[in-house]
């Protein structure tokens, strides 16, 4: 009865992080801080469900269970490291490919992809806007 | 406690979420940000299937399921990530000799020496 109430209270709260992932994907205005809310919410909550399948198949313990039980840490253990690996690698592509980011001025120009973006595209990575 | 239906309840707001992921990957306004949106979608789907493989009474089987995808997620937006890293940098004009692989190496002239063939063949034409 514990056990399930643990269950649950872990699918939850991964469903409460994955609904901010989402959230952030399509909320946020720039490339950057669209992959910041991809990176982090997508593993926590990946180690969230998982674990709680994990603890749903240790509920009735048998060799087989334990098996499929360690087949699943390992799955949780490989998502923690390759998606914020993954993350980290789109990123640095989105950083070669010069995507055009988010300031105040940009942000008051126009919507997000507009092509009055583009002109910070040339400058430096830091503009003038977020120094002061 | 049955908790079938709290676990058909997750997988289909799991389902609903990745529908509202798919925006991004409609509508982002360039490459990366769909790459990103396709990235965060499998992650998602590897949930999916372990919550298909509880309901349906056989996890053992649909775990292994779940590795091949969760690998193959990964290599993919691996591999998409340096291709447009590598499309938006210039190509150099000459590869350096240290650049190049001693294994590469005779497979480097060779591949050079087709174009100086055809440009002579250009070059006689006329």
């Amino acid at each position: 009865m514990i056990l399930d109430i643990l269950i649950i209270l872990m699918m939850l709260s991964g469903l409460l992080f994955f609904l901010a992932t989402t959230v952030g994907i399509i909320r946020f205005p720039d490339f950057y801080s669209r992959v910041h809310a991809a990176g982090k919410g997508d593993t926590l909550s990946t180690t969230l469900f998982l674990g709680g399948a994990i603890l749903f198949i240790l509920r009735d313990f048998s060799g087989e269970n334990l098996l499929t039980a360690g087949k699943l840490m390992l799955i949780v253990f490989y998502i923690f490291i390759a998606s914020p690996t993954a993350t980290h690698a789109i990123i640095d592509a989105g950083y070669e490919f010069r995507v055009p980011y988010w300031t105040r001025s940009s942000g008051k120009k126009g919507a997000e992809g507009d092509e009055s973006n583009e002109e910070n595209m040339d400058n430096g990575f830091y503009p003038e806007d977020l120094k002061g | 406690m049955n908790l079938e239906p709290f676990f058909i309840v997750m997988v289909v707001a799991i389902l609903f979420l990745m529908l509202c992921n798919l925006y991004r990957v409609v509508a982002g306004p360039t490459v990366i940000d769909r790459m990103l949106g396709v990235n965060v979608i499998g992650i998602k789907t590897t949930v999916l299937i372990v919550l298909i493989g509880i309901i349906d009474g056989r996890v053992e089987m649909f775990i292994d399921i779940t590795l091949a995808y969760a690998l193959l997620n990964f290599i993919t937006t691996l591999a998409a990530a340096r291709f447009y890293q590598r499309i938006s940098q210039p190509a150099p004009s000459q590869p350096e000799e240290s650049l190049v692989a001693p294994s590469a190496g005779p497979e480097v002239k060779e591949a050079k020496a087709p174009e100086m063939e055809s440009d002579a063949g250009r070059k006689e034409i006329p």
